[in-house]
């Protein structure tokens, strides 16, 4: 097994799959990347399983001692990525020499970068993933100095090696994020759908928090019922929030308005401070009592 | 079985909501268990998993193509439905009221005006119904808290709670299931696990299943938690 020596640990690092379904009955939330679309870029191109672990890094990059030589590609947001100075291709594979040190500048643009390795992670799973789930101690731990990273390095030759994904511009350019009516879209105020909300600093892999103009502050209630990443509920104080992959899997809010799995991968490469705006998009069938 | 009058919608692209009127009650849940087995004796194609609420059942799937013929399938297995009550345990769980665990017992005292050997009395006199998992991995929505020791959330919640505290939070009574920050008043803690990564089903307490409380000393308490360490505890069953 080959080590990656984790010099310094970044601002929120993690380990992350596509997650763990199946077990939202116990309480348990789904987690993995919050931007599966660049994830799935990196893990594509390196001919992995499309639920090998990357490293889900976060607005400011760690700094990792390869102790071995590793195929790699770096996907998602732009975070200056370089080995020993010099700085790294994005989206497309790279090799990494053993006692190289990867490591991470200014955040150009979005605000998860994924690094995909080939053959994926080496991370106990905890029910079918190997997705970090602090709270609960799921996964491996949220990344600190001095934690070493595992994966299998074999030779084989990479079928892709010299090709580049091109990431879809959509992803960091697009303010508008696509939604469906949730269970409750009767108790919002349709003016939210022309709203420009402001990504909070309240924002997490649990949930982003928005802040629009106008208050949409309401009185309705519901009984507890169940909720999933990308369902944007509204508290009485009319702040809605956007749960995301780490996100319970039941709430007592209103169900507004349920962002699609876009949205999430459109969103995830938001941070604090960025703008965006509703689409409301209609369902492929109404509803039916 | 009475039959409830069901909402079908979707929710989101793949997910599908069935509801029932929305209040809580053990009729509504009877029923939803019955549905949600009669749908896993034969889960429609794509089914990921279901996740039961106080009045709702939302079923996952990987794609739900055809949302006519889904509902149609599942109405007809909303009327082969079968009540099986009879699986339904009764867990005791022993909790220590004791003051080291019941850190706002003497506050919740106060504030209600019953003393607190009553409150540990009422707490521990009824069994409570488990509607559902949901909020933690391993948190039980338990209903039946009698009125007498409704109490207001704490004015700002603690930003840790310890795995096992015991607590009131309005109309409701629950066990923190791991550490996690908080606002319900805590009036006891318990040994017993509620929530266990290392077991393929986390949880033992299943929706249907009701929970008694038994007040235990510190000398008690220490002991279970040595028996779980050690591997030698299982969770009691009171036979109905």
């Amino acid at each position: 097994m080959s080590v990656i020596e984790v010099l310094s640990p970044g601002l929120y690092t993690t380990v992350q799959d596509r997650g763990r379904t199946r077990f939202r009955s116990f309480g348990i939330p789904v987690s993995g990347c919050m931007d599966q679309l660049s994830a799935d870029l990196g893990n594509n191109l390196l001919d992995n399983d499309s639920n090998a672990p990357v490293l889900e890094i976060t607005m400011m990059g760690p700094q990792l001692l390869f102790q071995d030589k590793a195929n790699i590609v770096i996907t998602g947001a732009d975070l200056s990525a370089r080995i020993d100075g010099k700085l790294l291709k994005t989206n497309t594979i790279v090799t990494i020499n053993s006692g190289d040190v990867l490591s991470f500048g200014k955040l150009k643009y979005g605000c998860r970068t994924y690094l995909c390795i080939q053959n994926g992670f080496d991370v106990p799973a905890h029910f079918g993933s190997c997705s970090a789930y602090e709270k609960a101690q799921l996964g491996l731990p949220v990344l600190k100095k001095g934690m070493k990273l595992y994966y299998q390095n074999n030779s084989t030759p990479i079928f892709h090696q010299n090709s580049r994904i091109k990431p879809s511009n959509l992803l960091f350019e697009e303010n508008t994020v696509d939604v469906v009516p949730g269970p409750e879209y009767h108790l919002m105020n349709e003016k939210l759908l022309s709203e420009t909300f402001e990504i909070t600093r309240d924002s997490n892999r649990m949930g982003y928090r928005l802040k629009g103009v106008l208050s949409y502050s309401h009185s309705g209630s519901i009984l507890t019922s169940t909720v999933m990443p990308g369902t944007v509920q509204l508290p009485p104080s009319g702040d809605p929030v956007v749960l995301m992959k780490d996100c319970q899997t039941t709430g007592g809010y209103p169900r507004i308005l349920q962002v699609t799995e876009m949205g999430i991968n459109i969103l995830a490469q938001k941070k604090p401070g960025d703008q965006i705006k509703f689409t409301l998009k209609t369902l492929p069938e109404g509803r039916q009592s | 079985m009475k039959n409830f009058s069901l909402t079908y919608r979707r929710f989101g692209t793949a997910a599908l909501l069935i509801e029932w009127p929305q209040s809580i009650s053990e009729d509504i849940l009877t029923d939803i268990i019955a549905f949600q087995s009669a749908i896993e004796k034969r889960p429609p194609a794509g089914l990921i998993e279901i996740v039961p609420t106080y009045a709702s059942l939302t079923l996952f799937f990987n794609e739900l193509k055809d949302f006519q013929s889904t509902t149609k399938k599942l109405n007809f297995f909303y009327d082969s439905r079968i009540s099986n009550q009879s699986d339904n345990k009764r867990w005791i769980i022993p909790v220590c009221y004791e003051e080291q665990f019941g850190i706002d017992l003497q506050e919740i005292s106060n504030t209600l005006k019953v003393s607190k050997q009553e409150i540990i009395d009422i707490h521990s006199s009824q069994p409570y119904r488990v509607h559902f998992i949901g909020f933690l991995p391993g948190f039980l929505y338990l209903g039946g808290l009698n009125s007498k020791l409704h109490c207001p959330r704490r004015e700002s919640p603690r930003l840790r709670i310890t795995k096992g505290s015991v607590g009131i939070g309005g109309s409701q009574t629950g066990i923190y299931p791991i550490d996690s920050p908080g606002g319900w008043n805590i009036i006891g803690g318990t040994p017993i696990p509620l929530f266990d990564s290392s077991k393929t089903r986390p949880c033992f307490v299943r929706p249907g299943d009701t929970l008694k409380f038994d007040p235990i000393d510190q000398l008690t308490y220490d002991q279970i938690n040595q028996e779980i360490e050690q591997g030698n505890y299982a969770p009691k069953v009171e036979i109905l």
